[in-house]
């Protein structure tokens, strides 16, 4: 399983390093 | 898909800053930014795991192509039309497969091309009413 990160802007930072996109997941536990 | 995208899950228990900051009234909301942080694309709402892998892919080709990386946004459309056979991202993909070749190769015959597809495969299509302009365009 991929791993997610809880930070957009370590997402950013990580994507930007392995020329990504960001794809973010914003979801609500209930 | 993993190797393409960095994923990010944002709670909306514990990070409602993000939620306001990313103005996200609602859940799921799925955000697709490039490498600057900037957002190309999003949507909203439950769907099954075919769609939603396609319209993840679709999404992606979308910003790959705001990007000008035609070929990687043609690769992708051309994955969602091909393994994603049947579901709604379909005729978008044709749309934006059609508009990736053009700008691209900068033949027009590729937008008629896209068109005609659409017209023959997806009568129906919002898709289709986008795409009415160019069957103006000679073969």
């Amino acid at each position: 399983m991929a791993s997610w990160e809880e930070s957009i802007d370590r997402g950013v930072t990580k994507a930007k390093q392995e020329g990504k996109l960001v794809l973010v997941d914003f979801f609500n536990p209930q | 898909m993993q190797d393409w995208f960095v994923r990010v899950r944002i709670n909306g228990e514990t990070q409602k800053d993000r939620f306001k900051a990313y103005m996200v009234p609602w859940t799921p909301t799925i955000v697709i930014l490039d490498a600057e942080g900037e957002e190309h694309y999003r949507f909203t709402g439950f769907l099954p795991p075919l769609e939603f892998n396609a319209a993840i892919i679709l999404n992606g080709a979308k910003a790959e192509l705001d990007l000008g990386n035609y070929k990687l946004a043609i690769k992708c459309c051309n994955e969602v039309i091909e393994k994603y056979k049947g579901s709604f991202a379909v005729p978008e993909a044709i749309f934006y497969l059609c508009v990736a070749e053009f700008l691209s190769t900068h033949d027009p015959k590729n937008l008629r091309a896209g068109y005609d597809r659409l017209a023959k495969e997806f009568p129906g299509s919002e898709w289709t009413v986008k795409a009415d302009p160019y069957k103006q365009i000679p073969l």
